[in-house]
């Protein structure tokens, strides 16, 4: 159970990393924000947006099946 | 018969051995009434019709085979023997089967389980979990044989992004349901998924009955992470459906679900980006604007600060190169992806001469993507040389020069306040001048308050655009 909590958790820092990371971009939208500023708030952005794109990208396409002992083995399915 | 005397045991074995030839195998219509059940298991009820009532009983075999619960007020078709009971010479029915009348034993039981449950609270909103922003880790049980699953990974696989972990159960029959139940334990165990879809292609309501069952029920309710129940078609609606987190009309739409989340997620984060490189620019422009307002006849004591957005544009052209090669890479992604899709498709690409297309598209797309790239290198070096033209070093090695009064830092700009007698000092390329004021003339410039020193051809100096040198030739 203490596993699964830990993937709630990482998904909840998606989630804060794609809020903050909103927030900048509302931010970046006020005019009266000076340029030196727009360009932090234009490099924190990027920085959190690399961060949010690796973790939609973490695992790749792949389907397996669970055996009785809690093991995988790779399953082999045509869909087509 | 008459003069014989009985024993109370013989006289009751004998009324069986009757009752068995002419009363057994029939069924009798009633109202169900005083409901119990031994710590056996056995059900003890009554059947009444107006005044007259029969008692009951259903040994445990054959009670818990019964699919519904019996409740005091059903109206019910018991089919059984009637015997005398020895024991207490009392006459009753014993009941192997039973069904309810009007509605049939699923359906019943189906209300039935359904009503308990709600009561417990099981399918309370409030215990309704959010699908996770992310759900890329995908438990699905299901049969590993069926249409079901082919559906569901035909959907899953249109996103490059998910792991599927699939835990086979049987989903029909006997054994059924303790076969999905534990597979969910396993799959929710596993900590190897972020979501799981329960499954299961469209059938009649036997069919379905699995996804009715209370164990099936638990285990959803008890998973640790977010279920989603694609059971049967639109118009089913099982007590899973009603357990699980989110409830799917078909396993397909189950999977459609997570992919929709998964985009949406992607969209969100593609968005914000593309804002921040807008917004940038937009500020970009902006401070452009400004200066360009601001320019000209303002002259050297705006230097500093036309340095300072230069190395700030700088900095942002630094990062082009970078910015390119993640597009490139991204790009280069998505056409394995595009790739990767199009091969799926059946019979639409006859290997051979179109997949030499494919490769020969995307060697032009990356040379096309890398002269971008080179442009952006070109463009940062030619900005690196402007910036050094900006140099204020720079503008005195061009022959201009700057004069403070002595003592002063700030350039000298209005001749108004000057003296005759003050010392002033000139800043040249190679060193500095020490002159005296000797005489002021006023209203040279074209505002008449600055100094005389040909603002007019200096203006140009600083004028946003390529070449300096050409519009400094004017000295």
């Amino acid at each position: 159970m203490t596993k699964n909590v830990e993937v709630v958790e990482a998904d909840d820092r998606f989630e804060d990393q794609l809020e903050r990371l909103e927030d900048i971009v509302g931010r970046l939208e006020d005019d009266t924000v000076g340029l030196e500023q727009a360009l932090d708030l234009f490099e924190q952005g990027m920085s959190l947006a690399g961060k949010c794109r690796s973790r939609l990208e973490r695992v790749e396409q792949r389907v397996s099946k669970l055996l009785e002992a809690g093991t995988t083995e790779e399953m082999d399915i045509e869909t087509s | 018969m008459r003069d014989q005397v009985w024993t109370v045991g013989a006289l009751i074995d004998e009324v069986n051995v009757l009752l068995d030839s002419g009363f057994s195998g029939l069924t009798v219509e009633g109202e169900v009434t005083g409901v119990s059940r031994s710590a056996r298991g056995h059900l003890y009820f009554s059947l009444k019709e107006g005044e007259a009532q029969l008692d009951c009983v259903a040994w445990a075999s054959a009670a818990k085979r019964f699919r519904f619960d019996l409740e005091d007020g059903l109206a019910v078709l018991a089919t059984g023997s009637l015997t005398v009971y020895r024991a207490r010479g009392r006459f009753q029915l014993v009941v192997t089967r039973i069904e309810p009348q009007g509605l049939g034993a699923l359906q019943l039981a189906f209300e039935q389980m359904k009503r308990r449950l709600e009561a417990e609270g099981i399918f309370a909103v409030e215990r309704k979990r959010p699908l996770p922003s992310v759900p890329q880790r995908v438990g699905i049980v299901t049969s590993a044989s069926g249409a079901a699953l082919r559906d569901m990974l035909k959907v899953l696989r249109r996103h490059a992004n998910i792991e599927i972990v699939v835990a086979p159960a049987t989903v029909q029959g006997r054994g059924s349901a303790e076969e999905v139940a534990a597979a969910l334990a396993r799959l929710g165990a596993s900590n190897l998924v972020d979501v799981v879809i329960v499954g299961r292609g469209g059938g009649s309501l036997e069919d379905l009955w699995t996804f009715n069952e209370e164990s099936v029920a638990r285990a959803i309710a008890v998973c640790p992470v977010p279920v989603i129940a694609g059971i049967g078609h639109e118009v089913d609606f099982t007590i899973a459906d009603f357990t699980a987190d989110i409830r799917a009309a078909t396993p397909t739409q189950a999977a459609e679900i997570i992919v929709t989340q998964l985009e949406e997620s992607e969209g969100r984060v593609e968005d914000a980006r593309a804002r921040l490189g807008w917004e940038l620019r937009r500020h970009l422009q902006g401070a452009r604007a400004r200066l360009i307002a601001a320019g000209g006849s303002a002259g050297l004591a705006r230097v500093p600060h036309r340095v300072e957005v230069a190395r700030l544009r700088l900095a942002v052209a630094d990062r082009l190169p970078e910015l390119l090669e993640e597009l490139v890479r991204s790009a280069g992604h998505r056409l394995l992806r595009a790739e990767a899709a199009l091969r799926r498709l059946p019979g639409l690409i006859a290997a051979g001469g179109n997949s030499r297309l494919i490769g020969s598209r995307t060697e032009q797309l990356v040379t096309l993507i890398r002269g971008h790239v080179d442009q952006a290198r070109t463009a940062v070096v030619s900005r690196e040389r402007a910036l050094q033209h900006l140099s204020p070093r720079r503008v005195l090695d061009r022959g201009y020069s700057i004069t403070t009064l002595e003592g002063g830092t700030q350039p000298l700009k209005d001749a108004g306040r000057l003296r005759g007698g003050e010392a002033l000092v000139t800043t040249l390329s190679d060193g500095t001048v020490r002159s005296l004021v000797v005489k002021r003339r006023d209203g040279a410039g074209p505002s008449g308050r600055r100094q005389s020193q040909g603002p007019t051809k200096q203006g140009s100096l600083f004028d946003d655009g390529g070449s300096y040198d050409e519009k400094c030739g004017s000295r």
